[in-house]
C-alpha cells in the first residue's frame, strides 16, 4: 500500500509543479501581448486624460513591474480574488465560474458520449476485422479525425438548423429569456447540436484504439489457450477482451479531456454557446487578460485534474503497475 | 528385405551394422490399447496475399501421421520452425483463419471436425501451453484455472495437487515464479478430465532436474490412462520419459520409433536425420551435420533431408519416400538403417541414460585444460546485484575465468546467470562488489576483452543493417570460421528480419570470435537451436577459443553440454 | 500493426511473404506519396502564381451556386470560391510545410539532447513537454497567437512552438531505446567510438521516426492553422485563408450558401487524410518490427 500512496503523493507534487508553471506561462504570454490593458479597459475611442489613465493603471496594479504584478496576481487567485473581467465588467472567478459550468453540460456530454460510443465501436470493429462493418467504421474515422471540428459544426449547423430546422442556430437557451423561465428541454434543444459535433470528433481516435486494442488481445497467445479451452468467442470476449482493452480505453478517454476542450473552443464559436471557449476567444480578440488568464488557468486545472485521474486510476487499478516495475532476469 | 540396403550402407562407409530383424519389442504394457488421437496425412497450408492480388499457399506440414493411445506419452520432437507447434494448434482446431487443414485426424475413431473439437476442446482434450505468456496478463490465478467449465473446488483441488496453496490463487500472472507457472499451466490440465493431453514445448529454460520433475506430471497423467502427446525440441529429456518418439523435419515425420531406440547411440534408428540427432547430442558423438532445415517456401524437390543426408542417391533427390512400416517402427526414407538389435554390434557408444552425467569418453582435442597461473583473470568477488530495491538477484558472488580455460556456469532460469554475464562483461555496474580484469576494471573505450554473446540474437543486431554489416562490424571473419559456423553466402545480403534467431545467433557469434578477445560469455546462446545446429556452433567456438587461448564462459541450463565442452562448471 | 501479425505462429518462415507483402506496402506508400505531392505543388504553384483577378471580387458574380463557370460557386463578395480556395490552401500548406519543419526540428534536437544527456537535461526537456501538453492545445495556441498580437507570424508561431511535445518524448524513448538497446552495447565492445555509433546505429533507426512524425505533424499544422484563422486570430479574415473562408461562410449560414462551407473543407480534408494514410504507411514500411511480426 505504501508504493501505492507514494505513487499518487508523486502525481501530486507533479501536478502541483505544473499548475505553477503554467501560471507563470501563461501570465508571461498575456503580459507580452502588444495591448495596452488600460487602454482596452478605457476604450481607445474615448480619449481620457493622462492622469485619468495612471489612476486606473495605479488601481488595478499595471504600473507595476511584471514580476510584482505576477505576485499579486497569483497571491489573489490563490486568495479567490481572480480580477475583474474588462469586458464584462464582473469578478473573474464568477465569470469563469459561470461559463465553465455551461461548457461541463456540453463537454460532459460529448466526452461520455465519445467515450462509450468509441468503446463499443472499437470492440465491434475489433471482433469483426476486416468485416464492412470494420471497414466502414474505420473510414468514417479516419475522416472524422481529419475534418476540423469548426467545419464539422458548420455543415451540422446549415444541414440541421438552417435546411432542416431541426435544432436552435446557436446559444444555450432562447434569446432574450429570462433564465428562470427556461426549462430543461430547452436547454437539452440547444445542448443537442453541439455535443453531438463535439462526440462525433471525439470518436475516432477511442474507436482506433479500441479497436488495435481489440485485435491485439484475440491475436494473443492467451487467446489462442482460451480457445484451447474451449472458451467460445464470446465468453472469450467477455472474460479477457475487456478486461485488457478497458485500462488503455479509459486513460485515453481521460487523456481526451485536453482535445474536448480544444473542440469545445471552435464547437462553441460556431454554435455562439456561451461557455468557456467562448469567453477564451471574446477576452483574446478584446484584450481581456485577466479573464485569459482565468480561463487558462482553468483548463489547465481542468486538464490535469483529468491526466492525474487517469495516472492514478491506472496504477491503482492495474496489478502490474501496481507492484512497480519487475526485475527480469533470464 | 535387408541385404541390399546392408550392401550400400557398408559402401558409403556407414558405421551402422546390417539391421536384424528382430521380433516386436513389448516396450509399452499394452501397445494395442485404444488409440485416443490419430493423425494420419495431415496436410496444413497457409494462404497469403503475396505481390498484387496474387494469392499464394505455402505448406507447412506435409504428410504427417501420429498416433496416441490411452496409457502413452509420446513426444514429438523437432526443431523450431519445423511446424511442431501447428499440429497441436491444428489438432485443437485453434489455427488462424488462413490455414487449411486437409487429410484426417481421429478421436477415439470419431472423424476430429470443426464440431466435434468444439465440443471436446476444455472437455477431454487438454492443451498445456508453452509459457506464462499464455494466461491473460490481467486474470488472477484462480480464475484462469478455473476457467469456463470448471468450478472453484476443481481449481482448488488441481492447484492442491500441484501444491500451489490459496494465495497463488490471488496472483497475476506475472507475480508467479517460473516453477508456479509451469504448475499453473499444468494444473488447467488436470481441471478438465481429458483423454488426450497436449502439451507444446513445456520445459523451456529448465535445468535438467527440473524438467525430469516437469516429465514426471506428464508421465503420471499417461500411467493414469490418458494419452499424452509432448512437444519438444529437448530430444534426451524426451527419450528419457516418453514411450515413442515422432521425429518432426520441415513440416513432415521423418520416424516413428519406440523410444527405447534412442537409446545406446541410437543406432536402433531407421532415419538418417534421427540418427544425426541423437548423434549431436552432447552427451553421445556431438557431431555436427552440415545445411540447414529448409523453409516452407524453399522445400527441394525429393525427400526433403536430401541435401543434408550423407546416404542420398538419386532417388532421394527425385522423389519423395513414402511413410512406411520398417523393422518395428516408422519411417519416411528410401534407405532406411538400422532397426532392432543393431546396438549390440556398437562398442565405445556409452550408455547415456539418466544413470550418470559424466560418462563418455572425451575426444582427445577436448581434453580439459588447466589454465596456467600466469593467465590473465577475469574475476567478480562478492559482487551484489538487485533490480528492485529489497529482492537482490545475485548476492555477494564469487566467480572467476582464466584465458584459455572453459567454464560453464550451470542452473535454472531466473537465479542471475544473465545479470552475471552482464556484469562480467561490463554493461552493468554491481550494486556492491568488484569485477577486475587482471588486476584492474573493464576498459570502457576501445576493444573490450571481455565480450558477451547474449541470448537474444534478434536485439543484438541493428535491425536496419543487412546482416554482413553486422559480421564485419567487430573485424573480419575468415571464410572458414564463417562456414564451421554455418554461415551461408546468401545471408549476408538478408535483413535481420528475415533470417531465424538461430541463424541471426550465428552472426553474434563470429562477431565476437575476434581474436582479440580474451574471455568469451555466451549467455544460453544455442537454447533456441537443435541439437545438431548447437553441436556445430559450439564446436566452432571452442576451436577458435582453444587456438587464440581465449577464455569462454558458458552459461547454460543443458548440464550435458556444459559436461562436454567445459574445463570446470559452476553452478549457480 | 497487429493486423499483420495474424501469422502467429511460429511458421515454418513465411519470408518472402513478408517480403511481397513489403514491397506492396511500398508501391503503396510510393503511389501516395506521388498523389500527395502532385497535389500539394499544384495547390502551391496556382496558389501562389495565380494572377490577383481570379479571386478578386465580381459583384456581378456574387452568391451564386456550383456550376460550370464557378466549380465550388461564388460567396458574397463575387468570389470564386474555387480560386479563393486554391489560394487558401496554398497559404496552409506554406505554413504547414513551415510549422512543422520546425516543430519536427525542435522535436529532433529536444529529442536526441535529451535522451543523450539524460540526468537534469532530460529531466527539464521532459517537464516542458509535459507543461505544454497539460495546457488545452488551442488554449495554447490562443495565448502564443495573443502575445505577439496574431497575425502570420502569430499562428506560424503559435502552430511550431505547440507540436513538438509529443514527437520529442517519441524520439527521445527511440534514442533511448537504442542507445541502450544490446546491439550497441555490442558495438560499445568492439570498439567503436561514441560518434561511430551515433552515425551507424542512432541515425538509421531515428531517422524514418523523425521523418514519419514530421509528415505526420504537417495535417495537424495546417488544421489548428485553420482553426486559429477561423477564431479570428491567424492570418486576416479579409485573406484568402481557409479559416478565414469558413469563417465568413458562418455569417452567410442563413442564405442557405451551402457550398461555401461544403467545399473549402472538403479540400483540406482530402489533404489531411492521404497525409495520414501516407505517414502510416511510411510508418508500417519502415517499421522493421512490424515487417517482422
Amino acid at each position: 500500500m505504501s508504493a501505492r500512496s507514494k505513487f499518487i503523493i508523486k502525481n501530486v507534487i507533479r501536478v502541483v509543479t505544473l499548475l505553477f508553471a503554467v501560471s507563470v506561462i501563461t501570465f508571461a504570454l498575456a503580459t507580452m501581448a502588444p495591448i495596452d490593458p488600460v487602454e482596452a479597459y478605457a476604450g481607445s475611442e474615448n480619449h481620457l486624460p493622462q492622469e485619468q489613465l495612471d489612476l486606473i493603471a495605479e488601481k488595478w496594479g499595471w504600473d507595476q513591474p511584471p514580476v510584482q504584478r505576477y505576485c499579486n496576481w497569483i497571491g489573489g487567485v490563490l486568495t479567490g480574488d481572480w480580477g475583474v473581467s474588462v469586458i464584462y465588467n464582473r469578478p473573474v472567478i464568477e465569470v469563469v465560474g459561470e461559463r465553465f459550468l455551461t461548457s461541463l453540460a456540453l463537454m460532459g456530454t460529448a466526452w461520455i458520449l465519445s467515450g462509450v460510443l468509441g468503446f463499443v465501436l472499437g470492440i465491434v470493429c475489433g471482433l469483426r476485422q476486416n468485416s464492412w462493418v470494420d471497414r466502414i467504421i474505420k473510414g468514417f474515422c479516419l475522416v472524422l479525425a481529419a475534418a476540423p471540428t469548426f467545419w464539422l459544426a458548420l455543415l451540422a449547423l446549415m444541414a440541421f438548423s438552417v435546411s432542416l430546422g431541426w435544432f436552435p442556430t446557436g446559444l444555450a437557451a432562447p434569446a432574450g429569456m429570462r433564465a428562470e423561465d427556461v426549462t430543461l428541454a430547452m436547454r437539452l434543444h440547444h445542448l443537442f447540436l453541439p455535443a453531438l459535433v463535439l462526440s462525433v470528433t471525439g470518436i475516432a481516435q477511442i474507436t482506433l484504439q479500441t479497436r488495435e486494442k481489440t485485435i491485439e488481445a484475440r491475436l494473443s497467445d492467451y487467446a489462442l489457450f482460451a480457445r484451447a479451452r474451449g472458451e467460445t468467442e464470446s465468453q472469450f470476449t467477455r472474460r479477457h477482451v475487456l478486461r485488457n482493452i478497458a485500462l488503455p480505453a479509459i486513460t485515453l478517454q481521460f487523456g481526451s479531456i485536453s482535445e474536448i476542450f480544444g473542440g469545445s473552443v471552435l464547437a462553441e464559436q460556431v454554435f455562439s454557446y456561451p461557455g468557456i471557449g467562448n469567453a477564451a476567444v471574446t477576452a483574446a480578440l478584446r484584450g481581456d487578460i485577466p479573464l485569459l488568464l482565468g480561463v487558462a488557468l482553468v483548463a489547465a486545472l481542468f486538464v490535469f485534474v483529468g491526466n492525474m485521474t487517469a495516472n492514478i486510476f491506472y496504477g491503482v487499478v492495474d496489478p502490474r503497475i501496481r507492484a512497480g516495475s519487475e526485475a527480469i532476469d533470464g | 528385405m535387408s541385404g541390399e540396403r546392408t550392401e550400400r550402407e557398408r559402401a558409403t562407409g556407414g558405421a551402422d551394422k546390417p539391421a536384424c530383424e528382430g521380433g516386436q519389442r513389448q516396450l509399452h504394457p499394452e501397445p494395442e490399447a485404444d488409440p485416443i488421437l490419430e493423425v494420419e496425412g495431415l496436410f496444413l497450408s497457409f494462404t497469403q496475399y503475396g505481390t498484387g492480388l496474387r494469392q499464394r499457399t505455402l505448406e507447412v506440414i506435409h504428410d504427417l501421421s501420429l498416433t496416441a493411445r490411452a496409457g502413452e506419452l509420446v513426444a514429438v520432437v523437432g526443431a523450431s520452425g519445423s511446424g511442431k507447434s501447428l499440429l497441436a494448434h491444428a489438432i485443437f482446431g485453434i489455427l488462424p483463419d488462413n490455414a487449411q487443414v486437409a487429410g484426417s485426424m481421429r478421436f477415439r475413431g470419431q472423424e476430429l471436425d470443426a464440431e466435434l473439437q468444439e465440443t471436446l476442446r476444455g472437455t477431454r482434450m487438454a492443451f498445456v501451453p508453452q509459457s506464462v505468456d499464455y494466461l491473460d496478463p490481467l486474470m488472477r490465478t484462480g480464475e484462469q484455472v478455473r476457467g469456463v467449465r470448471g468450478t472453484a473446488e476443481r481449481a482448488r483441488e488441481a492447484l492442491d495437487r500441484f501444491g500451489l496453496d490459496e494465495r497463488v490463487e490471488r496472483l497475476y500472472p506475472f507475480e508467479l515464479s517460473g516453477g508456479m507457472a509451469r504448475r499453473v499451466l499444468v494444473s488447467t490440465a488436470v481441471i478438465e478430465d481429458a483423454d488426450l493431453i497436449v502439451a507444446d514445448e513445456p520445459t523451456p529454460g529448465m535445468t535438467l532436474e527440473m524438467a525430469k520433475e516437469a516429465m514426471k506430471t506428464f508421465r503420471e497423467f499417461a500411467d493414469a490412462g490418458k494419452a499424452v502427446v509432448v512437444i519438444t525440441h529437448d530430444l534426451d529429456l524426451a527419450y528419457n520419459t516418453a514411450d515413442r518418439i515422432v521425429v518432426f523435419y520441415a513440416g513432415q515425420t521423418f520416424e516413428i520409433a519406440d523410444a527405447a531406440d534412442f537409446r545406446d547411440g541410437g543406432t536402433r534408428l531407421r532415419h538418417p536425420y534421427s540418427r544425426a540427432l541423437v548423434d549431436a547430442l552432447p552427451q553421445n558423438g556431438f557431431r555436427p551435420t552440415a545445411g540447414t532445415q529448409p523453409y516452407a517456401d524453399d522445400l527441394p524437390a525429393g525427400c526433403l533431408y536430401a541435401p543434408r543426408c550423407a546416404f542420398k542417391s538419386e532417388e532421394c533427390e527425385a522423389g519423395h519416400p513414402p511413410f512406411s512400416t520398417y523393422a518395428g517402427g516408422q519411417v519416411r526414407c528410401f534407405h532406411p538403417l538400422g532397426g532392432v538389435g543393431a546396438a549390440d554390434d556398437v562398442p565405445g557408444k556409452a550408455n547415456s541414460d539418466d544413470a550418470g552425467l559424466k560418462v563418455q569418453a572425451r575426444e582427445a582435442e577436448q581434453a580439459r585444460v588447466v589454465p596456467s597461473p600466469n593467465a590473465r583473470l577475469l574475476e567478480a568477488a562478492g559482487v551484489s546485484f538487485e533490480y528492485k530495491k529489497g529482492a537482490p538477484i545475485l548476492e555477494s558472488v564469487d566467480f572467476s575465468v582464466r584465458e584459455g580455460e572453459i567454464v560453464g556456469l550451470y542452473g535454472p532460469s531466473g537465479r542471475g546467470k544473465s545479470t552475471l554475464a552482464y556484469l562480467l562483461s561490463g554493461r552493468q555496474k554491481p550494486q556492491s562488489g568488484v569485477i577486475s580484469w587482471d588486476g584492474s576494471p573493464l576498459p570502457s573505450r576501445g576493444y573490450c576483452p571481455v565480450q558477451l554473446v547474449y541470448q537474444h540474437p534478434e536485439r543484438a543486431v541493428n535491425p536496419r543493417w543487412q546482416l554482413g554489416k553486422t559480421l564485419t562490424e567487430s573485424w573480419n571473419p575468415p571464410r572458414e570460421l564463417q562456414e564451421s559456423l554455418g554461415i551461408e553466402e546468401a545471408w549476408k545480403k538478408r535483413w535481420p528480419n528475415e533470417l531465424s534467431g538461430g541463424e541471426l545467433q550465428r552472426f553474434c557469434i563470429a562477431r565476437a570470435l575476434n581474436p582479440q578477445t580474451r574471455i568469451l560469455i555466451c549467455d544460453e546462446i544455442t537454447t533456441m537451436l537443435d541439437v545438431v545446429t548447437q553441436a556445430q556452433v559450439w564446436r566452432a567456438i571452442v576451436a577458435q577459443a582453444r587456438e587464440h587461448n581465449m577464455g569462454v564462459v558458458a552459461i547454460t541450463h543443458n548440464l550435458y553440454l556444459a559436461d562436454r565442452i567445459c574445463d570446470r562448471i559452476v553452478e549457480i | 500493426m497487429a493486423e499483420l501479425t495474424a501469422f502467429h505462429a511460429p511458421v515454418a518462415k513465411a519470408e518472402k511473404a513478408k517480403v511481397a507483402r513489403t514491397s506492396n506496402r511500398r508501391r503503396r506508400a510510393i503511389v501516395l506519396a506521388v498523389v500527395l505531392g502532385a497535389i500539394l505543388v499544384a495547390a502551391l504553384v496556382a496558389g501562389l502564381t495565380m494572377p490577383p483577378e481570379f479571386y478578386a471580387s465580381d459583384f456581378s458574380q456574387k452568391q451564386q451556386a456550383p456550376s460550370a463557370a464557378h466549380w465550388f460557386g461564388t460567396d458574397f463578395l463575387g468570389h470564386d470560391m474555387f480560386c479563393f480556395s486554391v489560394r487558401g490552401l496554398a497559404l496552409s500548406i506554406v505554413i504547414g510545410l513551415f510549422a512543422s519543419a520546425v516543430s519536427g526540428f525542435v522535436a529532433l534536437v529536444l529529442g536526441s539532447v535529451s535522451a543523450v544527456c539524460g540526468g537534469w537535461v532530460d529531466k527539464v526537456v521532459l517537464w516542458l513537454a509535459d507543461l505544454l501538453m497539460s495546457i488545452p492545445h488551442m488554449v495554447m495556441l490562443l495565448l502564443i497567437s495573443f502575445s505577439v498580437g496574431g497575425g502570420t507570424f502569430g499562428v506560424v508561431l503559435a502552430v511550431a512552438l505547440t507540436h513538438w511535445p509529443s514527437l520529442t518524448r517519441v524520439i527521445r524513448a527511440e534514442v533511448l531505446r537504442i542507445r541502450t538497446g544490446e546491439f550497441v552495447a555490442a558495438s560499445r565492445a568492439v570498439g567503436k567510438s561514441d560518434l561511430w555509433i551515433a552515425w551507424h546505429h542512432v541515425v538509421p533507426n531515428v531517422l524514418p521516426q523523425f521523418i514519419v512524425g514530421t509528415i505526420l505533424l504537417f495535417p495537424h499544422a495546417i488544421l489548428h492553422e485553420s482553426a486559429l484563422t477561423f477564431l479570428g486570430f491567424g492570418l486576416p479574415l479579409d485573406s484568402p485563408a481557409i479559416g478565414a473562408i469558413l469563417s465568413s461562410s458562418m455569417k452567410y449560414l442563413a442564405t442557405g450558401a451551402w457550398w461555401l462551407a461544403l467545399f473549402p473543407g472538403l479540400m483540406m480534408v482530402a489533404i489531411v487524410l492521404l497525409t495520414f494514410t501516407l505517414g502510416d504507411e511510411i510508418k508500417q514500411l519502415t517499421d522493421p518490427h512490424t515487417v517482422q511480426e
